[in-house]
């Protein structure tokens, strides 16, 4: 089972994206993941659920959208989807491809709690009091 | 409220893996990583390998084991630098781990690196650990389903390596399948047959070795496949 250190990436990836942020607590996290990954998107979140404890990312989701692989015929040139990688071109009938996508591994979007809002926030305009 | 990342997540990894290909490169060596299942004869592909290319190039092996040092002392007795890794229950040899083993050889006097990963058919095939190729070390007995059941392998490899071929006459190892479906995933994908029992094709493995690293173009900076994302 990889999908561990892959997570270990992953929690490596948001922790520092979090702080460049200054986020205090994850809610949930966005991966795009090529099908030319061997991963399983439930040991994949399993795994993230283990690495998260005890961090800002305890018990925050892992949405996972799954992109096709994509590749390329290096004898006529048309791109194709891959099915069962079977790499083979529809035009020319021969697996004599290059990938073009489906290998990715992209963490895409944090979403974090709202943190407490400052005093500026609070108001709906200039002038506003502060407490009573 | 939602943060825009987009960020490659094997980037800190894939990093360390060009400064491996970048300096095996300054330095003129050839790193292969050897993928196979436990038992597909990594190891002794690796022993009649050197035995045949002793004479005319140096080369260095990291092994790669959960535990033991069992393969790793099989090298040595062929008298070439040999480093044993243990990943500890990991699957896959890291890249951090790759390396640090670098510091432990003299790259300087190496003309052949091999890596041999854990055995393990479907783990090590995610990892760039910066080598030139990887090669997918697959033996008779296991079956001629391999292609299609492990796909990524034959995907990503510079090369195939058959081994066991002595035993065909005695496994129900379907030749012709097996390269029909090779054919639907790579068709450019060399095969070597080989008996590290026997020897047979042992020479056509060697010479596919030593046939790019005479390459008229010198040595390509990488001919690992499909990282056209990056």
């Amino acid at each position: 089972m990889h999908e561990m250190s892959i997570v270990a990436s992953i929690l490596e990836t948001v922790l520092q994206e979090a702080e460049k942020y200054h986020v205090n607590k994850v809610k949930l996290i966005k991966l795009r993941v090529g099908k030319l990954r061997q991963i399983i998107p439930e040991t994949l979140q399993f795994c993230y659920s283990i690495a998260t404890q005890g961090t800002i990312a305890d018990g925050s989701e892992m949405f996972i959208a799954q992109t096709p692989i994509v590749a390329k015929c290096k004898r006529c040139g048309k791109s194709f989807e891959v099915d069962n990688y079977f790499f083979i071109c529809p035009d020319c009938n021969v697996a004599d491809a290059e990938v073009i996508s489906g290998d990715e591994l992209i963490l895409e979007t944090i979403e974090m709690e709202e943190s407490l809002p400052s005093p500026q926030a609070c108001g709906e305009g200039p002038g506003v009091r502060y407490g009573n | 409220m939602e943060i825009k990342v987009l960020r490659n997540v094997m980037e800190a990894s894939d990093e360390i893996a060009a400064q491996i290909r970048h300096l095996l490169h300054g330095k003129n060596v050839l790193a292969f990583n050897l993928i196979g299942s436990p038992g597909s004869g990594k190891t002794s592909l690796l022993e009649r390998t050197i035995e045949k290319l002793k004479p005319q190039l140096s080369m260095a092996v990291v092994e790669g084991d959960i535990a033991t040092t069992r393969d790793a002392e099989r090298i040595a007795r062929l008298d070439v630098p040999v480093v044993q890794l243990h990943t500890g229950g990991e699957c896959h040899l890291d890249v951090n781990l790759v390396f640090r083993s670098l510091s432990d050889l003299n790259l300087e006097d190496i003309d052949i690196l091999f890596i041999e990963n854990v055995g393990n058919m479907v783990c090590p095939v995610e990892f760039d650990i910066g080598e030139f190729a990887k090669v997918g070390v697959l033996s008779v007995p296991e079956g001629d389903d391999k292609p299609l059941k492990y796909p990524l392998l034959f995907r990503k490899s510079g090369c195939i390596v058959l081994n066991k071929i002595d035993l065909l006459p005695y496994v129900d190892f379907d030749r012709t399948r097996f390269y029909s479906d090779i054919e639907k995933i790579d068709s450019n994908l060399k095969v070597i047959e080989v008996s590290c029992k026997t020897g047979e094709g042992i020479e056509d493995w060697v010479d596919w070795i030593t046939g790019i690293r005479n390459s008229e173009c010198g040595l390509p900076f990488t001919v690992v496949k499909d990282y056209g994302y990056r």
